[in-house]
């Protein structure tokens, strides 16, 4: 009963700030900092929360995509193209009815297949030593590549500003590096109110100073219908978005915004015929099939090996590690609860949001209605709270404003934030992980190594397919 | 409206007594993060002992910079507070002689010490005398890394750099270290059972820090102190820089492995009072030896004598031979001799 009142809560909080416009699971995770006492005496069910609070975002950022142009989230930004211009012509039920039934759809399948299987893959730990954990994070690096789409020095400056951030902390011989005789900077910047910094701020101010306009909810229950019935009817484009969700996902390092454009891109490529951009419903099932999938795919490179690919990931990270479950270890291998919790969450949140997004519609929309400006202020109340908690002292805040800062200057400049996030995560890992692989291993040993030689492959193939992306992409 | 303006103010009187109330509390400040042991270490400590301070304890965690950033805090924010208590551990107090730390064990009341023992275990298979050793360069393990040192010889053994003691501690489970050190409550639940299986070895442990020095740990009478192991292995005992830097290391991080303390002036006496209650009541001590493990906890006078103690292996040689080590075979260049530390 317990497990079923906080699957709910979990869902009610997540659908909420993923309706909010722009939100999304980041902020959904920052702002529920406030709940992690009350999981102390059972932390399992605090995994149970969040999983679901991620679950329900995923779906629920699709609202203000659909009825107020505006994408819910970074990840259902695709879904605005067509999803909108379907809400304008007075078919928002029939567009967000399709595009619900793809995201819990897929969301179920693929979620299914990540989190059933979550024992399963995590295995994959023990037969990874230093020089595997080492390659696998220089693949995450040299998928950046995939980040940069069509703006690529734009993707590399980002890249590099995340990279002298990740470099300030302390060096390999225990000195202060880049810390300007700040003793709090000798931990680095955390990552939590990096990503807090660099992507929900800049969002809450645009909240703040935003005026948009919200489409009405004008179908009826037949346009549900329909909008289930369009999802069946194209199935094989709403699991294509699913599969490339789950494969952008899985892939430690490629944010969830790539498999969101590359499923719509790819709906594209195989109806030519068709005319997208005014309202085509399979312009919202493609990418909304991508939505759900990429969120579940990205927590195997996030739980298994403890590279956070995504924002969300990073504050999952955090919170994990707080209630004492730290991710990418091996102890974490033999805690099969911890696992069947992450499932519970991740597909009972699907389920319950499917549901809640397809009969109470009229009511949800409601939460849109309210000016932005009232909401934006809470969240950054709450997220100013939820960073204060990392060390208890006001340099959470001031390094909160920096990275604010940061990531205003950076969206204003379209200067790529993902790419910052990920190297600033992968500075420090990839760093001491060749400390500890040259100090461990030579050459000759690293051959004998067909896993560590198989992800080298692997990086060569993410750069020479980037390229290619990139290319196509001009 | 008038309604609302009574509930209004009847919210912030409200508040205002919530607030008053909780800064009359006494506060624990934790210089880790939530989950560590030492989290959990002060705030079962915190949980019992406000039962007969009479007031509640709040728990602060102000972690960062390998702990200085919560002990800067009490010692800058928090002097002259009669009621603010700081957790140091092990780690805090090798920190404290090695490096150049803004804050010092000097300006503060020891409240209760508790000494503590690491054990080091490595793999049934390992020829710790003829193979060479990985060693991390974790910045709690300096204890360990003089013990390997006196052990191996510095020669004999590869320092791996930026690796934290959790790295060490995957790479051990990975099967890619030989060793790896832990505290008893970990290696209770995560390596004895292998040394139960045979599949590794407990090599050695530092002994149990008491007002007459270091004793063998009766809680592992199987496990030799690295001082026994190196003399039954090698027939003679110890000596020299190294081992001096190492007996000085270890007395601190084991010794005052948990420790409480308050600034001079603050209510020490009350909460002294209150946790010789604590340790009076059979419920009590049980439930906090099931929690922490069975060591000895010092306080009132018997904490400042443990603390004197710890003191007197302060002299300027062997500081001189730890910060030395640091410095110039860890490379740490954070290590710096402050000659005013050795008494």
């Amino acid at each position: 009963m317990e497990i079923i009142f906080i699957l709910l809560l979990g869902v009610l909080w997540g659908l909420m700030l993923g309706i909010i416009p722009t939100a999304g699971p980041s902020t959904a995770l920052l702002t529920s900092f406030a709940f992690i006492p009350y999981f102390y005496n059972d932390p399992y069910l605090a995994v149970i929360f969040y999983t679901s609070c991620v679950a329900a975002c995923a779906t629920g950022d699709t609202w203000s995509s659909i009825l107020l142009g505006i994408p819910g989230s970074s990840s259902s930004a695709a879904t605005v193209l067509d999803g909108y211009p379907l809400a304008k012509q007075g078919k928002a039920t029939y567009a967000l009815s399709a595009a619900f039934t793809s995201s819990t759809l897929n969301g179920l399948f693929w979620g299914g297949l990540v989190f059933l299987f979550m024992p399963v893959y995590s295995k994959l730990l023990l037969v990874f030593g230093i020089p595997e954990l080492l390659a696998l994070n220089l693949l995450a690096f040299a998928c950046v590549i995939f980040l940069t789409r069509n703006k690529i020095l734009l993707g590399f400056v980002g890249l590099a500003i995340g990279l002298v951030l990740g470099y300030i902390g302390i060096d390999e011989n225990n000195a202060p590096r880049l810390t300007f005789g700040w003793t709090y900077l000798q931990d680095g910047i955390n990552v939590m109110i990096m990503a807090a910094g660099l992507f929900a701020m800049p969002e809450l101010f645009d909240m703040a100073i935003g005026k948009n306009k919200l489409q009405k909810i004008q179908g009826n229950f037949s346009q549900v219908k329909q909008g289930i019935r369009a999802t069946l009817k194209n199935w094989f484009i709403s699991f294509k978005g699913g599969a490339i969700g789950a494969i952008v996902g899985a892939l430690p390092g490629i944010h969830g915004v790539v498999a969101d454009w590359l499923a719509y891109a790819q709906t594209k490529a195989s109806h030519k015929d068709e005319k997208f951009g005014d309202g085509n419903i399979k312009g919202v099932i493609g990418p909304e099939g991508a939505n759900n999938s990429v969120c579940a795919a990205s927590f195997v490179p996030t739980v298994v090996f403890g590279i956070p690919g995504t924002p969300f990931a990073a504050i999952i990270l955090t919170i994990f590690y707080l209630l004492n479950f730290n991710l990418g270890s091996v102890e974490l291998q033999s805690d099969t609860k911890f696992y069947q919790n992450l499932a519970i969450g991740f597909l009972g949140g699907t389920v319950l949001v499917g549901i809640f997004c397809l009969l109470l519609a009229r009511p949800i929309t409601y939460i849109l209605k309210l000016p932005t400006r009232l909401y934006a202020f809470i969240i950054t109340i709450l997220i100013f709270w939820s960073c204060y908690q990392v060390s208890h002292t006001y340099n959470d805040i001031l390094i909160l404003i920096f990275c604010a800062v940061v990531g205003l200057l950076s969206k204003m400049l379209s200067i790529n934030r993902p790419a910052m996030l990920l190297g600033f995560i992968l500075f420090d890992k990839i760093e001491s992980l060749t400390y500890q692989t040259v100090g461990l291993y030579n050459v000759s040993m690293l051959a004998e190594r067909p896993i560590f030689i198989g992800l080298i492959l692997l990086i060569f193939l993410a750069i020479y397919y980037g390229i290619r992306y990139i290319n196509n992409n001009k | 409206m008038k309604k609302i303006i009574n509930m209004f103010s009847a919210m912030v009187v409200a508040s205002l007594i919530t607030i008053s109330s909780a800064m009359a509390d006494y506060k624990l400040i934790i210089p880790s993060p939530q989950g560590t042991g030492t989290s959990i270490w002060g705030q079962t400590i915190a949980a019992e002992l406000e039962k007969y301070l009479g007031e509640r304890i709040i728990v602060e965690h102000i972690k960062g910079a390998k702990g200085n950033l919560g002990l800067m805090t009490f010692n800058d924010k928090y002097k002259g507070d009669k009621k603010t208590i700081v957790l140091a551990h092990g780690g805090n107090a090798d920190a404290w002689l090695i490096e150049d730390v803004k804050w010092s064990f000097y300006d503060w009341n020891p409240v209760l010490i508790q000494p503590y023992n690491i054990t080091t275990t490595i793999k049934k298979d390992y020829d710790w005398q003829n193979n060479n050793l990985s060693l991390a360069d974790c910045s709690g393990c300096v204890p360990e890394t003089l013990a390997w040192a006196i052990l191996k010889g510095w020669d004999n053994i590869n320092f791996i750099r930026k690796m934290s003691a959790g790295d060490a501690k995957q790479a051990w489970l990975r099967g890619e270290f030989n060793y790896i050190r832990e505290p008893v409550s970990r290696h209770i639940k995560n390596t004895a059972p292998m040394v139960e299986e045979g599949k590794a070895i407990r090599l050695f442990n530092h002994g149990l820090f008491t007002p007459e020095g270091f004793i063998e740990d009766p809680n592992w009478p199987d496990t030799p102190s690295l001082t026994k192991l190196y003399t039954d292995t090698f027939g003679k005992e110890p000596s020299g820089d190294v081992y001096d830097a190492y007996v000085l290391a270890t007395v601190w991080r084991e010794g005052m492995q948990k420790g409480l303390y308050m600034h001079k002036g603050a209510n020490t006496e009350e909460v002294t009072k209150a946790f010789k209650e604590m340790m009076n009541n059979q419920e009590s001590r049980e439930y906090l030896e099931s929690k922490l493990g069975q060591y000895p906890m010092y306080f009132g006078k018997d904490a400042h004598t443990i603390l004197d103690r710890l003191y007197s292996y302060v002299t300027k040689d062997s500081l001189k031979a730890l910060v030395d080590f640091a410095s110039e075979k860890m490379q740490w260049s954070t290590a710096v001799y402050v000659e005013s530390k050795a008494k």
